[in-house]
């Protein structure tokens, strides 16, 4: 599971350098983002500009992972790709999260 | 005297095979229960959709559909336990697809289909819910779902058949 991360004052933004987050690879990401959490910035954009593919397993990880996050850390995302996004709307995930089109114009808007 | 109308004009060759019906395409594809496999299995489905011209919502609907279907088989069929061997037989006619899953796993509880209901999320963020999203997912995007266990002597399977359109 690869990520970049980059750091933009309060917000760490980090990228999934993976096409998918699914149930091959879930317990993976959850343990890698256990380690971000780690990182001390209240707010976290997690980028998935990169990831074509997300099953409930993989929506799963991405929920437990704001769970862990909570409260110290809000957890947003960005960059969502059309089967990513229709899982979120189908599940009424987007209802939960808030949801950016991309990463860097989300580091402007205050939380 | 009138020209004949179009109704009654014999028509050419390729006009002919054009107004057919188009022809059922079909593969099969056997795969191990395990989650590389399912992976593996996704990659050539969206193959084979694309060769048989389903555009590209129909063929992302039915490539998720069937990552949870062959997901909850491999977690919950086998229990992760070696040698689990799933059959699918996908086919296309037209504007329907249809999936066949049969496995020699465990039966699903209750033999019958899991809710088409969605967890809650309207929730406080330690009660969001980390499951129970694949079934919802799996009647939200395709045409129905049937599911029997059939047995036969020693030998008892699951079989699944999930229709879905191809309108794109």
């Amino acid at each position: 599971m690869n990520f970049s991360q980059s750091e933009h004052g309060d917000v760490l933004i980090v990228r999934v350098e993976e096409e998918r987050i699914d149930a091959a690879c879930a317990i993976q990401f959850k343990d890698a983002m256990q380690a971000v959490g780690r990182c001390g910035k209240p707010r976290v954009i997690l980028d998935l500009e990169r990831v074509d593919f997300l099953d409930s397993s993989g929506l799963g990880a991405v929920v437990a992972v704001m769970k862990f996050f909570s409260p110290g850390i809000t957890l947003e995302l960005a960059g969502l790709t059309p089967i990513v996004a229709k899982v979120f709307r189908l599940t009424r995930m987007d209802q939960v999260f808030r949801i950016h089109d991309r990463a860097d114009a989300a580091v402007a808007l205050s939380t | 005297m009138n020209a004949p109308t179009r109704a009654s004009r014999i028509l050419d060759a390729d006009e002919a095979l054009s107004q057919l019906p188009p022809t059922p395409v079909r593969v099969e594809m056997r795969l191990n229960a395990e989650q590389s496999a399912v992976r593996q299995f996704q990659a050539d489905l969206t193959l084979w959709l694309r060769n048989v011209g389903v555009g590209p919502i129909s063929t992302a609907n039915a490539t998720l559909v069937m990552a949870e279907v062959l997901n909850n088989i491999v977690e919950h069929a086998f229990d992760r336990q070696d040698n689990g061997i799933i059959d699918v037989t996908f086919s296309r006619c037209g504007t329907e697809m249809v999936a066949n899953v049969v496995d020699g796993g465990r039966a699903l509880p209750g033999l019958s289909l899991p809710t088409d209901k969605k967890p809650p999320v309207n929730v406080p963020i330690s009660q969001l819910p980390e499951g129970g999203f694949g079934w919802p997912l799996i009647h939200d995007l395709s045409d129905g779902v049937c599911y029997t266990r059939a047995s036969s002597g020693a030998k008892a399977e699951n079989r699944l058949t999930i229709l879905f359109a191809a309108s794109d």
